[in-house]
């Protein structure tokens, strides 16, 4: 599935299999899972290893040192079984994945030194072990990471010193074609399994990517439907049910006053049923992320109340403080998780029990018995509130880390800004692991020149011609990379890889273990760039280039190696092994954490955006809770009053009927004002004129509304325009008297929206200046943020009253 | 009021006097509302008002007699600024005044509310369906115990 076919609305109810499957096949993997997946590989491969060797040692070789080997196999062998079983430790131990595969690095330094002296031709297979464990830092906390570099740097340096200086011995009474095909296999199995890191390395950071990315673009379409939803709902379903309830008033008035007080009595009751009507719609608009419990009481009440809703009831056990609560994403996220999981069940349990606990201070949800699968939506907010779920024996389960990121660190930016897709923080990667491998060409030839000064070597001089031209092809692959050219970059690095590491080796097989390292280099560095295929081939070449290598350095049949003092080899293998080794981890961490900080700023994105959108969603339904709602709720239980007198104190009974519908218009003007603040798309777009005409409608008196504005005036200049007009209306109703007409006129002239509330009635004495209580300071104050200005005029008393204002629209629109 | 009583179908028998509420509430609208309800029902007067359980509790002890009934709204302002619920409130004032009835009420359903207090003078009623009937019961539930 590719994001550009990902709907960026609501997913319909038909779409919701294909994209939960989508979601599920997009999850970025489990650390602890591909850590298990990868000892356990290791582990047959040793166990065959192990048998291969015991067949050698019954048939071929007859060597005691053969059985060194064997037991250096063992410990391999014991140091991956001793991982699985610190992965399969029981939940909840923070460190498991790190211990294990330093558990199972540690076997492989060991039965890799082993190996080395036993069969110093296998020392660069060695090494390219030991580059494998030093790709696993990616999979590694960074607290878990030096010591992982620190096993794996002391593994490479080893290998390298015992390849170089330890006399073939065992190698001599195995057949030769035995040791190469056996050599090779390995050797294949080996660069397989480094590559498979490298790979799933790679499809991560793509995946991560990918997935904040769908994540965000979904999120922003359900809270635009969202919005659009309840904006819908209340502009029409409740404000239609107010008005009705308004007519039926007038009815019940005139009943009274006919004298019919079983009339007015029964529409009165009907009045009643419609306002419970009214109420139920009011409840599902506001009842929708956050229901009431849940934004007044916390997480444990708000689950119980759902455990207890449920059609066949579940036990809810929380050991949380009573008053507990979490952030809001946190506490929207899981209770949409809880909701979606036992309102999905289906078949009946004998277990029901959703129980809530905080241990080592993070948030851990257990739900047991016949649950449903979250939906789509709730897995996106769970991912922006980075809650992590996974199935145990029939149980859901749900934890949050305790490490909240600070909010600090959230950038304030936008979504769209932090899903970053451009490789430019990879390229300066590249460009520092470049950087160090020019200082390390240039210290190496130093190094090898002044040692083939001394010795008079002629392979060390060649060494050092080699290093010139490897030298010369690092710098070309950094202007590649400065003109962008990554693939060109690449190539540079293989050709510069396969020179040093044929040559060199050919030149000095002892160093073969190092060159070995050099050569699986250019798969470090094609991560972040290549598609899986590139990916492969580059894989293939240069296992291929170090097979030859290897060969060579088995061959031993090196030019001059003989020349080389054995001192040399001894310090200068190893410390080239560390350094190309240390370029290796350093790389390799700077990736990982480029990855990481993206996944971060996205997740942190992912946060604010939810965040806001759910601040605003609960503003609503609180504004809704505590205004229209108790409006309606009071007007319903007013209906049964007045039912129920209107045949015993018609007179009160109108009075009340009067009074009834005064707090009418205000719940209806507070659902205008609710849509007006909370959807400003409402004024996006010549929809200005709609927001004027249905003050207007609101306002009680006879009302002329002049406003041709079609040209589109933007939302931030719109939105308070159009509060200054509503409140000048509703100042029209209250100050101008019964009687009065009132005019409004908007116009766009000279790049400004112009408007004006004219009434003709009480009006005041322009000398005394504006009266107070028409909330003039707000709406100056409104006026100004935007620029404009607003004056409230009057030509005396019994003349009217006029509201003048004027707000400049941005001259960029 | 003795002819309002006569009028209603009511189940028991009359109760003598007009039912004293206090009703607390933390919207004034609301408020307003159960005050012109009660006094066109008859049976029953707005006596004390309270916009938090504090209030409540407070006019309560500075009250000359007590009220026949506390009405009291389940959500009170904003839990986490420090104002206490509805059903705590309840249970604190059941304590205080044991033989004090108190109806909460609410807009949402019972199950969406905090536990309420199993005390047999604390009952509870949907906002919406409030009027003269339900608090006269609840009244008279109480003194039948």
């Amino acid at each position: 599935m590719t994001s550009s076919s990902t709907p960026s609305g609501v997913p319909a109810p038909t779409d919701t299999v294909t994209l939960a499957a989508s979601v599920a096949h997009q999850e970025p993997t489990d650390p602890v899972e591909r850590a298990r997946a990868m000892i356990r590989a290791a582990v047959i491969g040793d166990a065959a290893a192990q048998v291969m060797v015991v067949v050698l040692a019954f048939t071929l070789v007859d060597d005691p040192l053969i059985w060194v080997l064997w037991g250096a196999r063992w410990v391999v062998l014991l140091g991956g079984l001793l991982a699985l079983r610190t992965l399969d430790r029981p939940t909840g131990a923070p460190r498991g994945p790190d211990q294990a595969l330093q558990v199972l690095s540690i076997g492989h330094v060991v039965g890799g030194i082993a190996s080395a002296i036993v069969l110093p031709e296998y020392a660069p297979l060695v090494t390219l072990v030991m580059f494998g464990d030093l790709e696993m830092i990616v999979l590694l906390p960074r607290h878990a990471r030096r010591p992982q570099i620190a096993i794996a740097l002391f593994g490479c340096a080893s290998t390298a010193l015992l390849g170089a200086v330890v006399e073939p011995s065992l190698g001599d009474s195995v057949p030769g074609w035995l040791l190469v095909s056996v050599f090779l296999s390995h050797l294949v199995a080996t660069g397989w399994s480094a590559a498979a890191i490298a790979r799933g390395t790679y499809d991560e950071l793509v995946a991560q990517r990918a997935h904040a990315r769908r994540v965000a673009d979904r999120l922003a379409g359900v809270t635009a439907d969202e919005r659009r939803r309840i904006e819908a709902a209340l502009s029409d379903g409740v404000m239609t049910d107010l008005s009705r309830l308004d007519d039926l008033l007038v009815d019940v008035g005139r009943h009274l006053a006919a004298g019919d007080g079983h009339r007015a009595s029964a529409v009165a009751e009907d009045g009643a049923e419609l306002a419970q009507r009214a109420l139920g719609d009011l409840r599902r608009v506001a009842h929708g992320i956050f229901p009431d419990t849940l934004r007044r009481h916390g997480l444990a009440p708000a689950v119980s109340a759902l455990g207890a809703a449920a059609p066949t009831p579940w036990r809810v056990t929380s050991s949380l403080a009573p008053d507990r609560r979490f952030p809001s994403d946190v506490e929207a996220a899981t209770y949409s998780w809880v909701s979606d999981l036992i309102s999905g069940s289906v078949s009946d349990g004998e277990v029901r029990t959703i129980s809530l606990d905080e241990p080592h201070g993070s948030l851990h949800l257990t739900v047991a018995g016949p649950t449903g699968a979250p939906s789509p939506s709730t897995l996106d907010r769970l991912d922006a509130a980075a809650g992590r779920t996974r199935s145990d024996g029939g149980a859901a389960i749900l934890t949050f880390g305790p490490a909240e990121p600070s909010e600090s660190t959230a950038p304030p930016a936008t979504v769209d800004r932090d899903v970053p897709d451009d490789s430019m923080s990879d390229t300066r990667i590249v460009e520092r692991f470049l950087w160090w491998g020019r200082r390390l060409c240039i210290v190496g030839l130093g190094a090898t020149s002044a040692l083939a000064l001394a010795t008079r070597s002629v392979p060390l001089a060649l060494v050092a011609a080699t290093l010139v031209g490897t030298l010369l092809l690092v710098s070309a692959a950094r202007r590649a990379l400065v003109a962008r050219r990554l693939d060109l970059m690449l190539v540079f690095v293989c050709a510069e890889t396969c020179l040093s590491a044929l040559v060199v080796t050919a030149l000095v097989p002892p160093i073969a273990s190092v060159t070995g390292l050099i050569t699986a280099l250019p798969l470090l560095l094609a991560l972040p760039f290549l598609d899986r295929r590139a990916l492969h081939a580059v894989t293939v070449m240069q296992t291929a280039v170090l097979a030859v290598v290897s060969l060579i350095g088995m061959a031993g049949t090196g030019l001059l190696a003989e020349d080389v003092p054995i001192l040399v080899l001894a310090i200068g293998t190893p410390a080239a092994a560390v350094g190309v080794a240390a370029l290796v981890a350093a790389t390799l961490v700077s990736i990982t954490d480029e990855a990481q900080a993206q996944v971060d700023r996205t997740r942190a994105a992912l946060r604010t955006l939810v965040r806001r959108s759910d601040d605003e969603r609960r503003r609503i339904e609180r504004d809704l809770h505590d205004g229209a709602q108790q409006h309606v709720v009071a007007a319903s239980m007013q209906c049964r009053a007045l039912a129920r007198s209107a045949t015993t104190r018609p007179d009160d009974a109108a009075a009340l009927v009067t009074q009834l519908r005064g707090q009418l218009r205000e719940a209806r003007a507070e659902v205008v004002a609710l849509v007006a603040g909370a959807f400003p798309e409402v004024f996006a777009e010549g929809r200005l004129t709609l927001a004027v005409r249905r003050s207007a409608a609101l306002c009680g008196l006879p009302t002329t509304v002049v406003a041709p504005i079609d040209a589109d005036v933007p939302a931030e200049i719109a939105l308070p325009v159009a509060y200054c007009i509503h409140e000048g209306l509703q100042n029209a109703a209250k100050h101008a008297g019964p009687e009065a007409t009132v005019t409004v006129r908007v116009e766009l002239a000279d790049g400004a929206v112009h408007f004006e509330v004219a009434d003709d009635g009480h009006g005041f004495d322009p000398a005394d200046g504006a009266p107070a209580g028409h909330g003039l300071r707000s709406l100056s104050d409104r006026m100004e943020v935007i620029g404009g200005d607003i004056r409230l005029l009057s030509d005396g008393v019994g003349r009217g009253a006029r509201l003048i204002g004027r707000a400049p629209v941005p001259a960029h629109r | 009021m003795g002819d309002d009583e006569g009028v209603h179908e009511v189940t028991d028998a009359p109760l003598e006097t007009i039912v004293e509420v206090m009703v607390v509430d933390d919207h004034p609208g609301f408020r307003a509302a159960v005050r012109a309800s009660l006094a066109l029902d008859g049976r029953c007067r707005a006596s004390l008002e309270a916009s938090s359980v504090a209030e409540a509790l407070s006019l309560l002890d500075q009250a000359a007699h007590l009220p026949d009934l506390v009405l009291l709204d389940v959500n009170l302002g904003d839990a986490h600024l420090g104002a206490v619920d509805g059903m705590r409130g309840a249970a604190m004032i059941v304590e205080r005044h044991p033989a004090l009835p108190v109806l909460v009420c609410s807009t949402a359903p019972l199950h969406e509310l905090p536990p309420m207090p199993q005390h047999a003078h604390v009952t509870f009623s949907p906002k919406e369906l409030l009027d003269g009937d339900v608090l006269v019961d609840a009244v008279r539930r109480a003194r039948a115990d």
